[in-house]
């Protein structure tokens, strides 16, 4: 048994035999240069008919074969073009095989050999931590080979595409019975959309020709443009303006304006077009990305990652009970491949967007992502089953979220520290403002607006805060849990979002955060972000500690759901005191909970000497400190750096830094630099103390 | 936006902040050594309680744990859908996922009317769930809010039962043990197939590609 578990299925598809494809390219320039033989043959035969026929039209008649034998001549020319290109893709799969079998046979079990040799114990301190960095650093090189066969692949694929469109060197092999000038405009219109500096006005006139054109072109245009089929145009990264694109308005005129067989003829052609269109009804832009889902989802030329996500955003649409109608699921939008992040973009909802009467929206956080869109809708279920009438639960996932951080457990698999960052919120925000003022102008086109509620976990909320201030509509109720904090250059209070007022004349904003939740709380500090539940923020703050009057488990973690089989509780978790009062906030039943000034991490905090103690009881902990405290200084220094300096020297900065916060902690600047100074070598102290502890400990 | 100083982060923390800070920053420490990484796999083991299953259980075992719960607490839920027509829908039920496992279980819902009288919901409830298997603990914090009934029950082994009753409604939620039989892999990838298949929904107006193109 491998010692070290490698993904081998980058090369699941990768032929073990390129004799086919050598034959078979083989084959095909025969037959192309066969049949520009014949069909030239013909046309020099049928040249002749002069000899015979001397009335009217003798030349034309002559000649009538003159353009097939040119098509035929450069069919063959392209198929010879196939051909290489068919061939060098078998020369890559041999080379690809060699690799492949070199890396089984010779690097994989030489790596075992020798992290066998180096760690004998498997018992011993840090050898899970070692095991998983060889097996990671295996796995990289194994995805070396995977991917230069994606890139194979594409490469093939690029060639085939180039000789299957109208283009400026390539000419048509297929009577399409329309008018090449009218698609050709579209394709122009199609790139000046999809191009990095597109203006809406760019993509409105694209919208607008497609309108002019009848089904045939449409269907054309699809087939000899592949990527306008699966690729829209981008989202702009300002709010629309007036009716124009991306607004519902614009897209639901532009729709209406279509007659029922151009709507048909465009939900099959352009799926990603419908399917991403803001006005467009629901059920049919959920038909159109599933035909684009369904387009991308074995496609070799989508990276591992993405294909990745199309596999588990098929899946969440077919798990549950989605036969059920209300509580069928919808593919609300899908962007399989997004031009800013590379990533696959999408949602689902579970109930009919067109016809709930209220509506919510769940926005993940830091690490979220549709590589794990299944999961996410499933605790998207568990909202909606907490909830009653005629509703529907849209899990967002439409933003590059930030990676987890390397703090988050060695099992992110990365140092990133894009989560202190802002700008994955700031872009993310704005795509949701799109995505949120489009369901209210598509839902107001029919008269109809539902009640609209959006909730948000982790870095999710610093999303959602920046999307809440540049909508043109206001949402009814955000709900915000273990947030990883509100960037203050976005909102620094709940009445800074646009967000609908209650009774009491206070925005509808809600938030919780666990008092055993770590990273919340370690994601606002570090980022110098604000806490939503503080007081000061003036949102409802809700107990997830068993406080105040709703039943159900305390909660201990950051996550939205935890394994089932361990004892931890997450925000979304059935059962849970946050799931409980998140369920009657959105249910129309916020006025019922008892509410806290604040959460207790705001009022609260932990004794930092207890933490250390509990967390240097195991000796996994010791070991593993021994082994990363270098990479952890550096990682840590780079986003805490600032806070520690301004902890242990800086008391003027620091005192600063607090002195304006809360005016009950802060009775003087030179006693709180002082006090903070203390705290600050108590700090630098119990590091030192810690690291010589578990020095000890090791040797 | 307040007024707030310029450069500074309102209320952003305090003294007490501060000693946060440093516990985060150890705590951080801690966490980058992958010692408290959250989430762990238990063994895939189930209890005594209850229907017979086998440590990996079939959909089959899965669905006939999941009636045997639900089929108990149907008598509670007022007005819930005819016990054999719910059977039924647990049978074409598609397995969901399990976390980030990459098991599948099954996670049935049962919907009914209101209820009268929340407290003795609760008392009632607690005791079917006791004659299960599945116990309420004080960790569950059952209770009632207005008139509304919560109660939860949970085993080991991931099995979780969650129920709010209230004049209106009633919502039986049951989530069934992780398992990675094939046999909830296949039931998912048929329910796929079917799910994928709305994509081809599209007018009859709509062209057919003829095999040199598309004409009319």
């Amino acid at each position: 048994m491998s010692l070290f578990t490698i993904d081998y299925s980058g090369l699941d598809t990768l032929p073990e035999d390129s004799g086919p494809l050598r034959t078979a390219a083989r084959s095909l320039k025969t037959v192309g240069d066969g049949f520009d033989t014949e069909v030239t043959t013909a046309g020099t035969r049928w040249g002749r008919v002069q000899n015979h026929y001397e009335g009217p039209g003798a030349e034309t008649l002559a000649a009538a074969l003159k353009p097939a034998v040119t098509d035929a001549g450069q069919l063959a020319d392209n198929l010879t073009t196939l051909k290489a290109a068919a061939i060098a893709l078998a020369d890559e799969v041999d080379d690809l095989n060699q690799r492949r079998k070199t890396f089984t046979g010779t690097t994989q079990p030489n790596a075992e050999s020798a992290f066998k040799r180096n760690h004998p114990a498997q018992a011993a301190p840090g050898y899970d931590v070692q095991h998983t960095v060889a097996e990671n650093n295996l796995q990289d090189e194994f995805d070396v080979i995977a991917g230069d066969w994606a890139q194979a692949q594409q490469t093939f694929n690029t060639a085939v595409e180039g000789i299957a469109r109208i283009s400026t060197n390539t000419g048509a092999h297929f009577d399409y019975g329309t008018n090449s000038t009218r698609i050709g405009e579209a394709a122009r219109l199609y790139r000046l959309a999809t191009a990095g500096n597109a203006t809406p006005d760019d993509v409105e006139a694209y919208y607008a020709h497609l309108a002019k054109l009848n089904e045939d072109e449409i269907a054309a245009f699809g087939a000899i443009h592949p990527e306008a089929r699966v690729t829209p145009p981008p989202l702009p990264t300002e709010p629309a303006v007036g009716n124009g694109f991306p607004s519902g308005n614009h897209g639901a005129a532009w729709w209406d304006g279509l007659s029922p067989a151009q709507q048909a003829a465009l939900g099959l052609a352009l799926p990603a077009l419908v399917g991403n269109t803001n006005g467009v009804p629901y059920t049919d832009r959920s038909a159109a990305n599933v035909r684009t889902l369904k387009l991308v989802l074995d496609d070799p030329a989508y990276t591992a990652e993405q294909r990745k996500a199309f596999d588990s955003i098929a899946d969440a649409l077919a798990e549950g009970d989605t036969s059920a109608d209300p509580g069928r699921r919808y593919l609300t939008h899908l962007i399989p491949d997004d031009p800013a992040s590379g990533r696959a973009l999408a949602s689902v909802s579970i109930g009919n967007l067109d016809t709930a009467d209220d509506v919510t929206v769940s926005v993940s956080g830091m690490g979220s992502g549709t590589h794990n869109m299944d999961g996410e809708v499933d605790n998207a279920q568990g909202v909606y089953n907490g909830l009653t009438g005629d509703r529907a639960v849209v899990t967002w996932l439409g933003y590059d979220s930030p990676d987890k951080p390397g703090w988050y457990g060695l099992e992110s698999g990365t140092t990133s520290t894009e989560v202190l960052r802002n700008d994955h919120a700031n872009t993310g925000g704005m795509q949701l403002a799109h995505f949120l003022d489009g369901f209210h102008e598509t839902r107001d086109h029919h008269g109809d607006v539902p009640t609209t509620n959006v909730i948000a976990h982790s870095y999710g909320t610093t999303t959602a805060a920046a999307g809440l201030t540049q909508t043109e509509h206001a949402v009814d109720r955000y709900v915000m849990y273990g947030s990883a904090g509100i960037d203050p250059k976005v909102a620094d209070h709940a009445s800074d979002f646009n967000v609908k007022r209650n009774d009491e004349g206070r925005p509808q904003v809600y938030a919780t955060m666990a008092y055993d939740d770590p990273w919340a709380a370690l994601g606002q500090i570090a980022s110098e972000r604000l806490s939503p539940t503080a007081e000061e923020f003036g949102a409802y703050t809700f107990s997830s500690d068993g406080e105040g009057n709703v039943p159900g488990k305390v909660g201990n973690v950051h996550d939205q759901a935890t394994s089932p089989e361990d004892d931890d509780w997450g925000y979304l978790e059935e059962r849970g005191q946050s799931y409980n009062s998140i369920t009657r906030i959105l249910d129309g039943k916020a006025e019922s909970i008892d509410y806290i000034d604040e959460s207790r991490y705001d009022r609260d905090p932990k004794d930092h000497l207890e933490l250390l103690h509990t967390a240097t009881q195991t000796d996994e902990w010791i070991a593993a400190l021994q082994d990363h405290v270098a990479e952890g200084v550096r990682v840590t220094g780079e986003w805490l750096g600032d806070r520690k300096d301004d902890l242990v020297d800086g008391a003027e900065a620091t005192g600063e830094w607090l002195g304006d916060r809360k005016d009950d902690l802060v009775d003087g600047a030179e006693a709180t630099g002082d006090w903070v100074e203390d705290r600050g070598e108590d700090a630098a102290e119990g590091i030192s103390d810690a690291w010589g502890w578990a020095k000890d400990k090791v040797t | 936006m307040s007024d707030g100083d310029a450069g500074l982060t309102p209320y952003a923390g305090g003294m007490s902040r501060a000693i946060r800070t440093a516990a985060v920053l150890l705590l951080g420490a801690a966490a980058l050594t992958g010692c408290i990484a959250p989430g762990t796999t238990g063994p895939e083991t189930t209890t005594e309680t209850g229907a017979e299953m086998s440590e990996n259980p079939t959909i089959e075992e899965l669905r006939a744990d999941a009636k045997r719960v639900l089929g108990a607490l149907h008598e509670i839920v007022p007005g819930a859908t005819e016990k054999e027509e719910f059977f039924a829908r647990i049978d074409a039920l598609a397995p969901a996922s399990c976390g980030s496992s990459g098991t599948l279980r099954l996670a049935p819902a049962l919907e009914g009317g209101g209820i009268e009288d929340p407290e003795a919901f609760i008392l009632e409830a607690e005791r079917i769930l006791a004659e299960l298997g599945i116990p309420s603990t004080p960790e569950d914090r059952n209770g009632v809010l207005d008139e509304d009934a919560y109660v939860g029950a949970g085993l080991p082994d991931g099995r979780m039962v969650a129920i709010q009753a209230g004049p209106e409604r009633t919502m039986v939620q049951y989530e069934t043990v992780c398992s990675n039989d094939e046999s909830l892999r296949d039931a998912l990838d048929q329910a796929r197939d079917a799910a994928l298949e709305t994509g081809d929904d599209a007018p009859q107006s709509a062209p057919k590609p003829s095999r040199w193109g598309i004409h009319s």
